[in-house]
């Protein structure tokens, strides 16, 4: 399931092959550092030592004697199409569905030595080569285990609370929102650089503390089909300021932008050229002369509309991609950290922890004055919170339920700063019960309610202004696997309960030992002015074949 | 000592409850292994309908405490459920605990205990045939039906009904060793009576002074699909670390 693009053409294959060097020399990089791990015994007891398996190491981090370097992976090839931007233009039909896809491979590299494991997983594919080589680094960790003491640091994923799906106590990892067609959890959040250290106090009991040394909030797409609405719509109006101008209504309809320059310009050409024609050659009738000369600049403006459109929309995307000036959060002074304890007793799984960081969404000033005072740029900002969380996990009647209740205090204590959200309580209530036929049904409801509402809008251009004080989304799972578990179907829903947007996204896959095939869809819906349902003319559907290994 | 669930010999063991002759005989074969723990690694191959087969690998390591068996499976094979982990902590007289650890969702889950007739890992075996070597002895009521021959060894032919209507089966027969008291078929019948599944269990082994099946053939009849488990590499009384047994353990693949 990664990110998609088109299929390899010959140019782009050999541009892929430029552009594995760097992946090469990182992969022969850590080979080499993992090889430098000895292969060292571990504990004892266990199989991986036993020469009658004859297996290759797993990456499966199996108990027993340790064996250096084990290699794991996936390739995925994949193709979507994305039904509704293929089909809501004027005169296009189902043939002119846009089509996607591109192969994604992953690899894990894990080591293992007799206190310390070191972890390095790569995704690799065209996208993230041209895009953003940075990317390619999905986690790399050093766990150093000290008797009770587990030492962990690097560019991890980790995840905190009991929920299934996006609790509010994962509070480590933002979550990446330019590729909705990742449905995995791990998938979708991005690594963070963070140092832990894990105290073992018994059995099933643990402290964790954290520290993170800089923030990332969640990445949102600035173009394509997951852009927010909010910014596709900025752009189009940007759009035709360029293509059209200020005054659209100008030179008979031309406009006075883009457009017009390219017409004026054409014809400019023509003109000058037949009405010297006309000084050589005074038989020739004016108005002919001229009927000829704009027929001919209509023909060339006709000719240059797509140049036109692509130099508006790229002067539109710089433009808005600009207007945004987000802070640098790579430093200290965006440092964050948290504590978490875990316990079982009684049947029943606690957690409780304390986390001193930063809310992932991004909030805009809206103020024109700031907007000037900030070079015509609009200022966007994150706010600190202090969260304080309680987890439950236990089995009731059958059902396995997961609880999360966080409260998550912002600096804006008297709920009237225009710029800071206010204090919020959030929580998720879910569980998962196995129904009959081997059919498994797994169902999460999460939300936040805002604390001091009554505040919110007191203060001009405050950002919770016509927000809803209550969020509540719920999210459902039905899944069976047939035929010895080479047959598997999923269909999972999300509703948003106050904006009344769904999400359903039905799964069909056939299991081949290791290989999977997949016929996945993404189906959005409701009002534009809904999270999901903005996304209406990004349904679609995907065809993958993966092999995990 | 007590008994140590094993997945290869809780099958064997499923279902064998008492009448008073009967008792003693499915007792015996029931309490034949005594061990403080066992290790096992095993190769489940699932055999579909058209012949085609899958594979799984599995490590188990199950000890016995005064509190209670504590049992750890490790998934190892195939890649896409590699490095998932199943603890188990047994609470005489409570409901057990049970974690999954799956590496997709980078967490440890609290799971029931309970998933009765589902297909264990997609194989041809039932949560409650894994764990039926758990099973009381009074759950069912056993009768002695006949004698018969099995591979050349004479074997008591037993009967099993379970006091539980709800269970999955209607009735199990076993077929255990005279001599050995080592269980070596169960046939399994549904809630209409009808022949479900068929258990055979072969390649008797002396391990560690203890005769052990090391193949188990699992045959559903109605659906013509089979399980076959090949125990690979078997260890009694292998010291595992107390650490193995922890929430710990699942998350990292370190005691």
């Amino acid at each position: 399931m990664g990110a998609t693009k088109r299929m390899f053409s010959d140019s782009s294959r050999n541009r892929s092959r430029t552009n594995l060097r760097p992946v090469l020399f990182v992969l022969a990089a850590s080979v080499a550092l993992f090889a430098a791990f000895p292969a060292a015994a571990q504990d004892g007891f266990g199989f991986d030592d036993e020469s009658a398996t004859a297996e290759a190491p797993d990456t499966g981090q199996g108990a027993g004697l340790l064996s250096g370097v084990s290699v794991g992976g996936k390739v995925v090839f994949d193709t979507t199409a994305f039904f509704a931007a293929g089909v809501s233009a004027a005169g296009d039909t189902a043939a002119d569905t846009p089509l996607s896809g591109l192969p994604t491979g992953r690899l894990d590299f894990k080591a293992q030595g007799a206190s310390v494991d070191a972890v390095l997983k790569l995704r690799i594919n065209e996208s993230i080569l041209k895009d953003s080589p940075a990317s390619m680094l999905d986690e790399a960790s050093v766990r150093i285990y000290l008797g009770k003491v587990d030492l962990e640091g690097g560019l991890l994923k980790r995840s905190w609370g009991k929920a299934d799906n996006e609790g509010p106590l994962d509070v480590l990892n933002p979550y990446d929102r330019t590729d909705l067609t990742l449905t995995e959890i791990l998938d979708r959040k991005i690594a963070q650089p963070m140092l832990s250290a894990t105290l073992a106090l018994g059995p099933l009991s643990k402290v964790e503390a954290v520290f993170l040394p800089g923030f990332e909030g969640h990445r949102i797409a600035d173009s394509g089909p997951w852009a927010p609405l909010a910014l596709t719509s900025q752009k189009a109006n940007v759009y035709n300021q360029f293509y059209y101008g200020a005054n659209p209504s100008a030179n008979g309809g031309m406009g006075n932008g883009l457009y017009a320059s390219y017409y004026s310009a054409a014809w400019a050409s023509v003109y000058s050229a037949t009405f010297a024609q006309v000084a050589q050659n005074p038989s020739l009738s004016t108005t002919v002369v001229s009927a000829s000369a704009a027929a001919q600049a209509n023909a060339t403006v006709s000719a240059q509309t797509s140049a036109i459109a692509a130099q508006a929309a790229e002067a539109a995307n710089g433009k808005v991609v600009d207007l945004l000036d987000y802070p640098e959060t790579d430093t200290l002074e965006y440092a964050q950290g948290g504590l978490r304890y875990t316990t079982s007793f009684g049947g029943a799984d606690f957690g409780l922890q304390y986390f001193y960081g930063f809310l992932p969404t991004p909030v805009a000033n809206a103020d024109p004055l700031a907007f000037a005072a900030n070079g015509y740029r609009v200022p966007i900002s994150f706010n600190r919170y202090h969260q304080a969380g309680v987890d439950l996990a236990t089995v009731l009647l059958g059902l396995n339920l997961r609880a999360e209740l966080a409260a998550n205090v912002t600096e804006d204590l008297e709920g009237d700063d225009p710029l800071v959200t206010n204090p919020a309580i959030a929580w998720a209530l879910g569980f998962d019960v196995d129904l009959f036929a081997g059919i498994s049904l797994n169902v999460q409801g999460s939300g936040s309610l805002r604390l001091l509402d009554d505040k919110v809008g007191t203060a001009a251009f405050d950002v919770e202004d016509g927000t809803d004080a209550l969020k509540s989304r719920v999210l459902g799972t039905l899944m069976q696997k047939l035929f010895k578990e080479t047959v598997e179907w999923k269909m999972t829903a999300v509703y948003d309960v106050q904006d009344g947007g769904l999400l359903l996204n039905p799964t069909l896959a056939f299991i081949v030992g290791d290989a999977r095939l997949e016929a996945k869809a993404g189906w959005f819906t409701g009002g534009k002015d809904s999270e999901l349902g903005q996304f209406a003319d990004s349904s679609y559907g995907r065809v993958s074949l993966s092999y995990a290994f | 000592m007590k008994r140590i669930a094993l997945i290869t010999l809780l099958a064997a063991n499923a279902a064998l409850l008492f009448s008073q002759n009967a008792d003693g005989i499915v007792r015996a074969s029931r309490d034949r292994i005594k061990s403080e723990s066992i290790s096992t690694r095993s190769r489940m191959v699932i055999t579909a309908k058209d012949g085609t087969t899958t594979e799984r690998l599995v490590d188990q390591y199950a000890v016995d405490s005064a509190a209670g068996t504590k049992t750890l499976i490790v998934f190892k094979k195939p890649a896409s459920v590699a490095g998932t982990r199943f603890l188990t902590i047994e609470n005489p007289g409570k409901t057990d605990d049970r974690w999954i650890f799956l590496p997709a969702l980078g967490k440890v889950r609290r799971i029931s205990s309970g998933e009765g007739s589902g297909s264990f890992m997609g194989s041809d075996f039932s949560y409650d045939d894994v764990s039926s070597a758990d099973r009381g002895v009074d759950e069912d009521t056993h009768t002695l039906l006949r004698e018969e021959t099995v591979d050349g060894k004479a074997c008591w032919v037993i009967e099993a009904k379970p006091k539980d209507p709800g269970y999955q089966y209607s009735r199990m027969v076993s077929w255990i060793e005279k001599d050995r008291s080592i269980g070596r078929k169960i046939e399994m019948f549904d809630k209409k009576g009808n022949l479900l599944k068929t258990l055979e269990l072969g390649n008797i082994e002396d391990i560690q002074g203890r005769l052990t099946p090391r193949t188990t053939r699992m045959v559903n009849v109605q659906t013509k699909t089979s399980t076959t488990i090949e125990v690979e590499i078997m260890k009694y009384d292998d010291v595992i670390p107390e650490g193995v047994f922890t929430t710990r353990y699942l998350e990292t693949g370190r005691p």
